[in-house]
């Protein structure tokens, strides 16, 4: 029996069926076409083991990392039509941005906490596949890009802390990086230095001697472009080499 | 093969029937899977209607098959519970975002530092090390190791056990020293967070002012005490360990370097931080002309 209804007649037009291949699946057979026929739902077999799927396995932490990342990928290409990179700047953008801009001020709490949240859950999810066991062969390699992936979750955190250009920016990001100028022969301040305050690793990574207008700058371009283009890269390979190892590893 | 018998060492992986061994071998039919009749092994017909959609075959994605006992459609049963957790994210989220603004303080000023100045949460614990070691050590060697020792972890851990479960029993090794670091992190975060206050001093949260003026710790070792020392504890004390663990089947000689190297470095921080706490030791070996201080 054909259903009715405006959004029945909907799924039923060419053009739906051309995109959607598949429409809610009635039988078996279309469970696992719909599946199949999407590319994202395509990130999943069209089975997996019962055991693998109950909450207490995986604690949805990859998936949570995951989600918050795209969390924060919409909410910073938003922030991004709002805030100049610069000194002058910076700090009045992101007042204007609470107080004008519709939304402005959820808009950053939702990119700020997500930040610290991807952080958490991203420690969390190690710990979890940790105490699983489940970064033996043949997933060894596996872990090692999820370590990638937690140093750049920490390197995107850090250099997103300094855009806002307020004090607790500017000095946490100031303490943070005078660590690299303490670096065994690449910092000035370092044991057996070979370099001086102006080309040791604190002024490549700040673009000068203190943070000023080109770390804020670098760490824009580090935070909104580099770091966001290479670590889905990598999750690329994660998700894939979990499908290809088996998927979540579970004992039945 | 077995050098230590039956032992059932944690890291014994020829106490579990060399299930390593069925790895590659699980690999290599994986790698073969291609030319496989097609699922001559698998019912086919009616009740498999997902084989003509051309599924992933279990060789390729799901290894070992029958012990993974059995499977369900990922629709509905997996995406259900995915939509399920975001959902349940989101409204956290939003919930969160409605009640707790983000922090926005006075406009960055060079000239004025605010004392103390406090990292990002997540690298608190590294500041918190500053009390103990060199910025140097604190700063640039000892988060290297960390990484450079968690990326190791599934290469120095030979064992088979307790996959897919969570024991302590079945290997009480790894999860220690694993927990143990896990915690510490922890620890050394909340402390930098909570009870530290002006110079880093330390202060009870819920007084004004610290509680004790920060002090330098000053007793540090004379160099011909220091450097023997710490020869014997990394020489001597590497000899050992690697001595010790040669017991453990299944590590490769680079393998167990490195863990030795990771171990001594690991057990050697906790150590310098007891001794400081302790002794107000400050350091072991110190070469002021070079700034290398141990
Ligand atoms: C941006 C960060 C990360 C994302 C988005 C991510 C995502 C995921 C997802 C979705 C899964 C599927 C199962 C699950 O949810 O647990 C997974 C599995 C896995 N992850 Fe991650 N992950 C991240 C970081 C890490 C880190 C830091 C590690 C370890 C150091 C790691 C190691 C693994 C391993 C070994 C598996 C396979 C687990 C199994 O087969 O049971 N991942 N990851």
């Amino acid at each position: 029996m054909r259903s009715k209804g405006p959004l029945a007649w909907i799924r039923r037009t060419r053009f739906w069926t051309s995109v959607f291949r598949t429409g809610i699946p009635k039988d078996a057979r279309e469970q696992h076409a719909v599946v199949l026929s999407n590319v994202f739902l395509h990130l999943h077999p069209t089975r997996v083991p019962q055991a693998s799927i109950r909450f207490i396995r995986t604690f949805c932490l990859g998936g949570i990392s995951l989600l918050l990342f795209c969390v924060l990928l919409v909410t910073g290409v938003l922030l991004m039509i709002y805030y100049r990179p610069t000194p002058g700047l910076a700090y009045t953008d992101i007042q204007e941005l609470e107080a004008v801009v519709p939304f402005g001020q959820l808009l950053r709490n939702l990119h700020r906490w997500s930040g610290h949240a991807m952080v958490l859950a991203v420690i969390a999810h190690m710990a979890r596949v940790f105490y699983a066991g489940a970064y033996r062969p043949p997933r060894e390699f596996n872990w090692v890009i999820g370590v990638f992936l937690l140093v750049l979750t920490l390197f995107l955190s850090f250099t997103g802390y300094l855009l806002p250009w307020d004090q607790l920016a500017y000095w946490a990001v100031t303490v943070g990086t005078n660590m690299a100028a303490s670096a065994p022969f690449i910092g000035h301040l370092g044991p057996f230095s070979v370099v001086d305050a102006g080309g040791d690793a604190r002024a490549i990574l700040l673009g000068g001697e203190v943070v000023g207008a080109d770390a804020l700058i670098r760490f824009y371009v580090l935070h909104c472009v580099v770091i966001p283009v290479v670590m889905p890269l990598l999750m690329a390979i994660h998700f894939y080499r979990v499908r290809k190892d088996g998927g979540v590893l579970a004992r039945y | 093969m077995n050098r230590v018998g039956d032992s059932g060492s944690e890291f014994d992986r020829h106490a579990d029937g060399g299930r390593s061994d069925d790895v590659s071998r699980r690999v290599g039919d994986r790698l073969r899977g291609m030319d496989r009749s097609a699922g001559a092994d698998r019912p086919s017909g009616p009740s498999r209607p997902w084989r003509e959609l051309g599924e992933v075959q279990p060789v390729g994605s799901m290894p070992d098959l029958p012990s993974l006992g059995p499977t369900v459609p990922v629709w509905p049963n997996l995406l259900f519970r995915e939509l399920l957790a975001v959902l349940a994210c989101l409204l956290v989220l939003l919930v969160v975002s409605l009640l707790f603004n983000a922090p926005l303080e006075a406009p960055a000023d060079p000239a004025t530092t605010p004392n103390p100045a406090k990292a990002p949460w997540y690298f608190v614990g590294l500041q918190e090390l500053l009390v103990y070691f060199d910025p140097w050590i604190a700063g640039v060697a000892i988060p290297l190791v960390i990484v450079f020792g968690l990326a190791a972890i599934p290469y120095l851990d030979p064992s088979r056990k307790g996959e897919g479960v969570y024991t302590f029993r079945e290997r009480p090794v790894a999860v220690g020293i694993f927990t143990f670091g896990l915690v510490g992190w922890f620890v050394l975060i909340l402390v930098g967070l909570v009870f530290r206050g002006p110079g880093w001093a330390w202060v009870w949260p819920w007084t004004h002012g610290p509680v004790h003026p920060a002090t330098e710790a000053s007793g540090s070792l004379p160099n011909v005490v220091g450097v023997p020392l710490l020869l014997a504890y990394f020489v001597g004390g590497g000899y050992l360990l690697l001595r010790w663990i040669r017991e453990w089947v299944g590590l490769g000689a680079l393998a167990r370097v490195t863990f030795v190297f990771l171990a001594l470095a690991f057990a050697g921080v906790v150590l310098k931080i007891v001794l400081h706490l302790a002794f107000g030791l400050r350091y072991f070996v110190s070469f002021p002309g070079s700034g290398f201080s141990v």
